[in-house]
């Protein structure tokens, strides 16, 4: 949404929730990870890795 | 969001006023959230209107699941679900690498029949709930989840009105419908772009948003519903 784009000074790519949380879940649920690592589970094309979004992140970047 | 302020207090939001059948009530409501939403971007609500009897009825019956033995509830364990579905062991759930989670956990998402199609296509998150035979567990859980996801679609209503899109904001059951151009509308582009207010939405509810036609009127509104693929949650915490 427009109001949200610009001011934060740094564009982040959409995501959409449900995409997002399913790919959240596929890193940190031990069977889901075996299921990632041994190819029977993929994850959706752009998935964030985790730890991406809160203060610790914002941190790291900088 | 723009408008944050600095803070010393968190909010503390009365959402009885979402049940109203006055409009304005409604929206009164929704712009308190809104407010704190983009002022300090966490808030704490009262008023929800989940039966005080009825979630202590589900912590008794989760309480009764956790302390079977171990290997008891492994036999509902979630990796031998197609679905996501039930019982979270100790340490299954963490990051790769550094100390997993000590909690353990039993997942319930939106209850599908078994013949539900993007179940039977293998979709990993979509499906039946698995219940443990334990008398009245499925009952009091689906009850307590049913009235927490009423919760749910009550404030996706409020943040899409505080928002400023149309007040005509449907919380659209129906599953099979065709959305019609999808497009990240009010929720998702708040979770996206507000990492403050995720917690909330990965505690409670999972909404996904698209645009609709009504068929009945031949408009578009935008359409909020909850995610059928991902609408885990959490239940209880052993």
């Amino acid at each position: 949404m427009p109001q949200f784009a610009s001011r934060e000074g740094e564009r982040r790519p959409a995501l959409r929730a449900g995409e997002d949380l399913f790919a959240q879940t596929g890193q940190t649920f031990g069977y889901l990870r075996h299921r990632v690592e041994s190819g029977s589970l993929t994850l959706p094309d752009g998935s964030l890795e985790t730890g991406q979004f809160g203060q610790q992140a914002l941190q790291k970047r900088s | 969001m723009s408008g944050a302020t600095s803070f010393t207090s968190l909010p503390n939001i009365d959402i009885s006023g979402l049940r109203s059948q006055d409009l304005a009530e409604r929206e009164r409501v929704a712009g308190e959230i809104g407010k704190a939403a983009g002022e300090v971007g966490f808030f704490y609500v009262s008023g929800a209107g989940v039966d005080d009897t009825l979630f202590e009825r589900m912590l008794t019956a989760t309480k009764q699941f956790f302390g079977l033995p171990l290997e008891e509830k492994m036999r509902y364990y979630i990796g031998l679900s197609k679905c996501h579905r039930s019982y979270v062991p100790s340490g299954e759930e963490g990051l790769a690498t550094g100390m997993p989670e000590m909690k353990e956990a039993f997942d319930t998402a939106l209850d599908l029949p078994d013949n539900d199609a993007d179940y039977l296509a293998g979709n990993p998150m979509l499906g039946p709930n698995t219940w443990p035979e334990l008398a009245g567990f499925a009952e009091v859980v689906s009850a307590y989840y049913q009235a927490v996801l009423d919760v749910g679609h009550r404030l996706l209503w409020a943040f899409a009105v505080a928002l400023g899109r149309s007040r005509y904001v449907l919380q659209a059951r129906n599953q099979d419908a065709e959305p019609v151009a999808p497009h990240p509308l009010p929720v998702v582009a708040f979770v996206a772009t507000s990492h403050r207010v995720r917690k909330v939405r990965r505690t409670l509810f999972v909404p996904t948003v698209l645009q609709r036609r009504l068929p009945h009127r031949g408009e578009t509104v935008a359409a909020v519903r909850l995610s059928r693929r991902r609408a885990a949650a959490r239940i209880a915490c052993g």
